[in-house]
C-alpha cells in the first residue's frame, strides 16, 4: 500500500507539469493582452510598451515559461499582472473561502444524497421513491447559476430570509453571519452532485439487497433496519465513494458559475477574473493549484476504497 | 413503516420551521406608506432634468442628518487603493473618498475649482503654474500637507530614479499629465509646476486621480503597502479592506472642507447585475450603480427605491475602417449617419439609458458643443440615394466586430443587432462578429476591423480628449487611438491648433472648427450618449454626482429608513 501512494505522489510531478503547459498555451494563444486591459483602453504605444518590459512580456513563449517553471520548483508563483500582489497570497485567501463552499456542499451532497438514496432503494417504486426521482432529475437538468438566481430571487428578494449575495453582511461578520450567506450558494452548488449521489446510491443498493447474503441475513431473523444500515450500506457505498471523489473536481468547477452569482469571495471568482483579464500568472498558479488538489483528492478516496473493501490491493 | 414514519415526521418539522420563519413579503405589497414619502422631494432626485444639476434633495424641512452608515455595491472589488495606479472608474469610485487633489473639476461648470490649491497662477508661455496651498491640512496620519508634499507624491510618480517609482502603476500621470517636468517647493505653502510645453487640458487632467495626495510618511514607511493602507487628506478615512468582501471607510472629523455625515462608507462588490438588484432590494446595499436597462422600471416602481439620473460625457459610436474600400469615401460614411433611427434605439433598445448623439461632445460640454455643424436626421432614402452615387447602388457586405459587454459599452449586442437592421435596409449588409471584452480590446485598438463600435468617455471636460485622441492622423495606432485610420490633413492642423491655443475665445474657434469638419466627414458614426444611472434608497439624501463618475461622499446624509 504505501509503495503504491508513493508511486502515486510520484506522478502528480508529470501531472501537473502537463496541466500547467496546456493551461499557458491555451490562455497565451488566446488574443487579449494584459498591458492594454491592465492601462485601460486609452493607453498607447509606448505605455504599452513599458508595461510589457516590466513583466517580461516581451520575451519569446518558450522562455516566459522555462521562467516562470523555475520559479515554481522554487516556491514562488509570481506576481499578479493586474494586483500587483504575490500570486500565492492571492491564491491562499480565496482557497480557504473555496474550501468552506466547497466542503459544505460536499457535506450537504453526500449526506442527503446517501440518504435519499437509501430511502428511494428501500421503498422502490412507493410515491417517495417517485418524488425523489422526478427531484434528481431537476437538480441534474438545472443549470447551476440558474439555480443560484432562482434560489437568490426566492428566497432573498420575495422572502428576505437569507442574504443575497457575498460571505459576510456590509456591516457584519462572524460565525453566524458567514453561515447565514452559506445556506443558498452550498444549496445551489450541491444540488445537482446530490442527484447523482442519490441515483447511484439508490441503483448501488438495490443491487446489493438482491445479493444472496442479504437472504442470509433476513432469514437470520435480524431487523430490517440492521440489514439495510449495518450490512448493506457498507457494500453499497463502494462505488458511492468512487463518485464522490470526482465530485469534489466538479464541486471545484461548479463553485465558478455560483461563487459568480453570489459574489462569493473565492478562487473560482479569482481565476474567471484573472482569465478575463488575462493575468497569467494568477491564471497559471491558480489551475497549478486545483489540479494539484483534484489528484490529491483522488489517491485520498482511491486509499480509502482500498479500506472499505478488503477484496481490493493494489501492487 | 417505521422508516417512512421517522422521516415523514422529520420532514414536517422542517417544514413547519421553514414556515414560522418566513416573513411578510414586505416590499411587493401595496400597503406601504408611500404617504410617508411627501417631504422627501423624491421628484427631484429622479429624472433630474437639469443637465448639471445633482438633485439636492436637501429642500426637505429636516436638514442633514448625522450619522449612519452608507452600503455602496460595485460591479467589481477595488484593485488597488494606491490613487496614483487607478486606472478605472470602479476603483475609482472608492478611492476618491479618501483623496484630495490639488484642484477639482467643478459639478456644474465647465471649470477647475480649489481642492488642495487656493489658488493658482499660470505663467503667459504655459509652462509654468504656481499654486498657493490650503494652510492647516492634515493627513490621516496627522503629517502636514505642504509643498514638499505635493513635491514628494509628483516625483514619486515622473522620476524613474525615485525610490518610489517602481511601487506603482502610473498610468493617469503618464497619460494625461506627460508634459509635467517637475515640482518645486517655492515655501512651505507655495509649489511651482513646470512643464515641457504648453497643455491647455493641464488644469482639467489635474483634477485626476494622478494628483491626488498621499501621506508621503506612509509611502516612505510603506512602499507598495499604500495600496493597501491609503493615507489622504479626504473626508473619509481608511478603516479596513477584506478583498473581495469589504471595504471599510469612516469619517474623518478633521476634514478641512464639509464634513462627512455618514459615519462609515462601506464598499461592496458585487459582480453580477440581478445580484446588485436584489441586493438594493432587500436593503443590503443602498446605493448601486450598473443595472441592465429593464431594472431602472423595476426600481422606478419600488416604492422604497429611487433613481438618478445624470448626463454624462460618454458617446458611443460605429468607427468605421479606413482600410476597407468604401469606407474611405465620405458619401458612404455619411449615408450610414443617415440611415440609422438614434431615437428608436435609444427608446426601444435602451430604454431611455441613452440620448441621440449629434456629434462626440454630448450636452454636458456646454459650450464647447459647436452649433453650425450638419445634421444627421433618420433618413434612409437620403442614405440610399448617397451610396447610390458613391458608387454602391446595391449596398455592400460588411462585418461588424462588437463585444459582448465591457464598461461603458452599454448594450453592445442588442445594439449592434438594431444598427445591423438598419443598415439592410439602405442595403448594407452587416455579419456581427461577437468578441469577449479582452479579445475585442486587442483588436479594436489596433484597428484589426471593418466595422466596429465603442463607447468612449473622456477623462475630463477638455474636448481635446476627443479631438485629437481618436481623429488626429499623429495618433494611428500603435501610438494612439485613430484606428479607423482616418486622415484629414486639414482637421490635424486644426484639431492640434486647438490643443495648443492658450487664448480661450481663440480655443474655442478651433474647437468649433475641428467640430465641423467631424460632422462633415463623420469618420465614426455618432450614435448616443449614455445616461449614468444610480439606484439608491429613498433614504439616500444629498446625493451629488461630478462628471466622471465621481460622487461627493461627505454630501450624502441618510433620511429616515424606508
Amino acid at each position: 500500500m504505501s509503495s503504491f501512494i508513493l508511486r502515486r505522489l510520484l506522478a502528480l510531478f508529470p501531472v501537473l507539469l502537463g496541466v500547467s503547459v496546456v493551461i499557458f498555451i491555451v490562455i497565451h494563444l488566446t488574443p487579449g493582452d494584459p498591458a492594454i486591459l491592465m492601462a485601460g483602453p486609452e493607453a498607447t504605444g509606448e505605455v504599452l510598451d513599458q508595461i510589457r518590459k516590466d513583466y517580461g512580456l516581451d520575451r519569446p513563449l518558450p522562455v516566459q515559461y522555462v521562467a516562470w517553471l523555475s520559479h515554481v520548483v522554487r516556491g514562488d508563483l509570481g506576481e499578479s499582472i493586474f494586483l500587483r500582489r504575490p500570486v500565492v497570497d492571492e491564491i491562499l485567501d480565496k482557497l480557504q473561502n473555496t474550501a468552506i463552499l466547497a466542503g459544505a456542499s460536499l457535506l450537504m451532497s453526500t449526506t442527503l444524497g446517501i440518504l435519499f438514496g437509501i430511502i428511494s432503494a428501500t421503498k422502490q417504486y412507493s410515491l417517495l421513491d417517485r418524488a425523489v426521482t422526478l427531484i434528481s432529475l431537476f437538480g441534474v437538468s438545472m443549470p447551476v447559476f440558474w439555480l443560484g438566481m432562482v434560489l437568490i430571487i426566492v428566497f432573498a428578494g420575495t422572502l428576505r430570509l437569507l442574504p443575497a449575495q457575498g460571505m459576510i453582511s456590509p456591516a457584519g461578520g462572524g460565525t453566524v453571519d458567514v453561515l447565514r450567506h452559506l445556506v443558498l450558494p452550498a444549496i445551489a452548488l450541491a444540488l445537482p452532485s446530490m442527484t447523482i449521489v442519490t441515483r447511484l446510491t439508490r441503483s448501488a443498493m438495490l443491487e446489493v439487497i438482491r445479493q444472496d447474503y442479504m437472504r442470509t441475513a433476513f432469514a437470520k431473523g435480524l431487523a430490517t433496519r440492521t440489514v439495510y444500515y449495518r450490512h448493506a450500506l457498507k457494500n453499497a457505498l463502494i462505488p458511492v465513494i468512487t463518485v464522490v471523489g470526482a465530485q469534489v473536481g466538479y464541486l471545484l468547477g461548479g463553485a465558478v458559475l455560483v461563487e459568480f452569482v453570489f459574489s462569493w469571495p473565492g478562487l473560482g471568482t479569482l481565476v474567471v477574473t484573472s482569465i478575463g483579464t488575462r493575468d497569467y500568472p494568477v491564471v497559471q498558479g491558480a489551475t497549478l493549484v486545483i489540479g494539484a488538489i483534484f489528484v490529491l483528492v483522488n489517491l485520498v478516496v482511491d486509499v480509502i476504497y482500498a479500506y472499505i473493501d478488503p477484496r481490493i490491493h493494489y501492487a | 413503516m417505521k422508516s417512512i414514519s421517522w422521516f415523514a415526521r422529520v420532514f414536517c418539522l422542517v417544514c413547519v420551521l421553514l414556515a414560522a420563519c418566513t416573513q411578510p413579503s414586505t416590499p411587493a405589497a401595496p400597503v406601504v406608506s408611500t404617504q410617508g414619502a411627501p417631504a422627501q422631494a423624491a421628484p427631484a432626485n429622479t429624472k433630474a432634468p437639469e443637465p448639471t444639476k445633482a438633485a439636492p434633495a436637501s429642500t426637505v424641512a429636516s436638514g442633514p442628518t448625522q450619522g449612519g452608515t452608507l452600503v455602496v455595491g460595485l460591479v467589481a472589488d477595488p484593485v488597488t487603493l494606491d490613487p496614483h495606479s487607478v486606472t478605472e472608474n470602479n476603483t475609482r469610485r472608492s478611492v476618491y473618498a479618501m483623496f484630495d487633489p490639488l484642484v477639482r473639476e467643478s459639478a456644474d461648470k465647465i471649470e477647475v475649482e480649489p481642492a488642495l490649491a487656493e489658488r493658482w497662477e499660470a505663467s503667459s508661455d504655459g509652462l509654468v503654474y504656481t499654486f498657493y496651498l490650503r494652510k492647516g491640512v492634515k493627513f490621516h496620519d496627522g503629517e502636514p500637507f505642504n509643498a514638499e508634499a505635493v513635491k514628494f507624491n509628483i516625483e514619486r510618480q515622473i522620476d524613474p530614479n525615485n525610490p518610489y517609482f517602481k511601487d506603482g502603476n502610473y498610468l493617469f500621470m503618464r497619460l494625461f499629465l506627460s508634459p509635467l517636468q517637475s515640482a518645486e517647493v517655492v515655501d512651505e505653502y507655495t509649489v511651482r509646476l513646470k512643464l515641457k510645453a504648453p497643455y491647455a487640458p493641464f488644469l482639467d487632467h489635474l483634477g485626476t486621480c494622478a494628483s491626488y495626495m498621499i501621506s508621503p510618511k506612509s509611502v516612505k514607511e510603506l512602499g507598495k503597502g499604500v495600496a493597501e493602507k491609503p493615507v489622504g487628506t479626504g473626508p473619509f478615512r481608511f478603516v479596513s479592506w477584506e478583498k473581495g468582501q469589504r471595504l471599510v471607510l469612516e469619517r474623518n472629523p478633521d476634514y478641512w472642507g464639509e464634513k462627512a455625515k455618514l459615519d462609515k462608507l462601506i464598499f461592496v462588490p458585487i459582480k453580477e447585475a440581478q445580484g446588485r438588484l436584489t441586493a438594493l432590494q432587500t436593503g443590503e446595499v443602498d446605493f448601486t450603480i450598473d443595472l441592465a436597462p429593464d431594472a431602472i422600471g423595476i426600481v422606478r416602481s419600488s416604492p422604497n427605491l429611487m433613481v438618478a439620473e445624470k448626463p454624462s460625457r460618454q458617446f458611443w459610436s460605429l468607427t468605421l475602417s479606413n482600410k476597407f474600400e468604401p469606407f474611405t469615401k465620405t458619401k458612404v460614411r455619411q449615408a450610414i449617419s443617415y440611415a440609422i433611427n438614434r431615437e428608436a434605439l435609444t427608446k426601444d433598445v435602451l430604454k431611455g439609458t441613452g440620448v441621440p448623439a449629434k456629434g462626440p461632445f454630448s450636452d454636458v460640454f456646454g459650450d464647447f458643443v459647436a452649433k453650425d455643424v450638419r445634421v444627421y436626421n433618420y433618413d434612409p432614402e437620403k442614405a440610399k440615394q448617397l451610396l447610390a452615387e458613391a458608387g454602391y447602388p446595391n449596398g455592400f457586405e460588411v462585418t461588424f466586430l462588437t463585444s459582448v459587454s465591457g464598461s461603458g459599452q452599454q448594450q453592445p449586442v442588442p445594439m449592434a443587432e438594431y444598427i445591423q437592421s438598419n443598415l439592410a435596409a439602405v442595403g448594407i449588409k452587416v455579419k456581427l462578429e461577437t468578441v469577449e471584452w479582452a479579445t475585442f480590446i486587442a483588436k479594436w485598438n489596433v484597428g484589426d476591423y471593418q466595422m466596429s463600435s465603442r463607447g468612449v468617455t473622456g477623462n475630463s471636460y477638455d474636448p481635446d480628449n476627443y479631438l485629437n485622441t481618436f481623429f488626429n492622423s499623429i495618433n494611428f495606432p500603435p501610438q494612439g487611438l485613430n484606428n479607423a485610420f482616418w486622415k484629414n490633413e486639414e482637421y490635424d492642423s486644426v484639431a492640434m491648433a486647438s490643443r495648443l491655443a492658450i487664448d480661450p475665445k481663440d480655443r474655442l474657434q478651433k474647437v468649433y472648427a475641428a467640430q465641423k469638419i467631424l460632422l462633415e466627414e463623420v469618420p465614426w458614426t455618432y450614435i448616443d450618449h449614455e445616461i449614468d444611472l444610480y439606484y439608491m434608497n429613498k433614504k439616500v439624501n444629498g446625493f451629488q454626482i461630478r462628471g466622471n463618475f465621481l460622487v461627493d461622499w461627505n454630501k450624502v446624509w441618510l433620511g429616515a429608513a424606508k
